[in-house]
């Protein structure tokens, strides 16, 4: 298999691919701006809440898993909003984890700038964010964990709601840690202590990798297993075409497997890096077959 | 599904369950906890972490609890008197209540009976500037010890604040009345000298 370098790739003149890129971080810190804006016009914005009209109210699915367990009763307040989002979850998929998510955004940006601040210690930028990402890997491959692991230990966090009446995961979620630490600073001035001490070692235990597999996003997968819209697919004249040069599956966050060419709603973000690293452009949004 | 395979999942499962009860086992820090709120157990179950409360308090009292040994309440939202104080009780604000969209904040509880704390400071730093008396809410929480509410040379029942008279090297200092004290934190959001504290129930 003859390889391209990703540096001749990006000279190619495809100015509109290069939007998709931009748009996922103009996406996040839009998210991250808008909770410090809320914050300051006294709105109710963040990760957890993300939009309140009248009785509805769109919440994070484990948010509502988790409290609904922990109190032992259906909490009415957030039910028809968490139907909603799961409609939302099957005809969209998991837009918020490839677009939306500020942790995952604020991740990037932390390590990215860790590597500015360090340049000494860790290389030059970049460095340090591969270092974080292999401290991830090797955790993984110690304890070879997959996406069945992370459920089963979803599954008992879940169950530990229900016997020890605590929202547990909601103490330690990344993106309630990012939404916290943003909402103290925008209201208060202030930097907190579990944004200082927690936000790296949950990082490590829950992105694996490439892909993300914190309980919010597993509990978003699990909701879009349904989901066949908008899938990244190559048709059969578009595979004719294909140059195996393997970058589809080493961009991909959701290990699109480069002998099918498509990956299912599940694991699919909607982030569009196939589409924007694809030398030949043969990639298009799809209904699955 | 392989014998392998069904052992880890059971050791992934426990490990979720070990690491929530392990989270239990820290002991309960009280707070002042906003106005309205169920009480505190069933406020930890029900509460989304979400800090809608935080973003939407008009005072900017609340704010969301830090990493403690009380690892269960992180974020809890709880009044900070020092950041300002609750005027639920003064101007019937409800807007953290409102905000919540679990309903761990409930805008149609009732203020009757309601404690958060009580304020406290030490009477030797006091400077008798009688904001304490002039933001109070609660009638008569704040007095002299006198009992028409003002200095012993006030006999007046309107007003707890005598006018025209210089009470500033007065060395009679205003009361708290700890029982009647609902905690909302306003006298020491606007205290000069910054020495009235609040304490938790």
């Amino acid at each position: 298999m003859k390889r391209t370098t990703k540096t001749q790739l990006l000279d190619k003149n495809r100015s509109h691919v290069a939007w998709y890129g931009r748009g996922r971080v103009l996406a996040g810190i839009s998210v991250l701006l808008g909770i410090a804006v809320a914050s300051q016009m006294r709105i109710a914005f963040s990760p957890c809440v993300f939009l309140r009209l009248g009785n509805i109210t769109l919440a994070c699915p484990m948010g509502f898993l988790e409290i609904s367990l922990a109190s032992h009763a259906i909490i009415t307040e957030l039910a028809s909003g968490f139907l909603i989002l799961v409609a939302l979850l099957v005809l969209a998929g998991r837009l918020w984890c490839g677009w939306l998510c500020p942790a995952s955004l604020a991740g990037r940006a932390f390590t990215g700038f860790l590597g500015l601040l360090l340049p000494g210690l860790l290389g030059q930028t970049g460095l340090f964010r591969k270092s974080l990402r292999q401290m991830q890997q090797r955790v993984n491959l110690r304890f070879r964990l997959d996406r069945n692991h992370m459920l089963a230990l979803l599954a008992g966090i879940l169950l530990g709601d229900w016997l020890f009446k605590l929202p547990v995961w909601s103490v330690f979620c990344p993106l309630g840690i990012v939404s916290r630490a943003i909402i103290q600073a925008a209201v208060h001035f202030s930097l907190r202590w579990d944004m200082l001490l927690l936000i790296i070692p949950v990082s490590i235990l829950f992105l694996s990798g490439k892909s993300c597999s914190c309980p919010v996003g597993l509990a978003h997968s699990v909701i879009s297993r349904g989901n066949i819209f908008f899938l990244p697919r190559l048709s059969v004249e578009c595979a004719a075409k294909c140059i195996h040069c393997g970058w589809c599956a080493k961009v991909c966050p959701a290990d699109l497997d480069p002998a099918q060419k498509s990956v299912n709603g599940r694991d699919c973000f909607k982030c569009l890096r196939c589409m924007e690293i694809c030398p030949k452009d043969l990639f298009s949004l799809k209904k699955q077959r | 599904m392989t014998r392998r395979q069904f052992l880890e999942a059971g050791v992934a499962m426990g490990s979720g369950l070990a690491f929530a009860g392990a989270v239990t086992l820290f002991p309960y820090a009280p707070a002042l906890l906003p106005p309205r709120a169920l009480p505190a157990p069933e406020l930890l179950a029900r509460c989304l972490r979400c800090g809608a409360c935080v973003q939407a308090c008009m005072t900017r009292a609340l704010a969301q609890r830090d990493l403690s040994l009380d690892v269960r309440s992180v974020g809890i939202p709880y009044l900070q008197a020092r950041r300002g104080g609750c005027t639920a009780w003064s101007e019937g604000c409800r807007k953290c209540a409102e905000a919540c969209p679990s309903g761990a904040l409930d805008p149609a509880a009732s203020l009757v009976g309601v404690k958060l704390g009580t304020a406290r400071f030490d009477p030797q730093k006091c400077t008798n500037c009688m904001v304490c008396l002039r933001r109070c809410p609660i009638e008569k929480a704040v007095f002299f010890p006198n009992p028409a509410g003002g200095p012993p040379w006030y006999k007046g029942q309107e007003g707890n604040i005598p006018s025209g008279l210089n009470t500033v090297m007065s060395p009679i200092k205003p009361v708290i009345d700890e029982n009647l004290c609902v905690g909302c934190g306003l006298c020491a959001a606007h205290c000069i000298p910054k020495i009235i504290r609040l304490h938790a129930v």
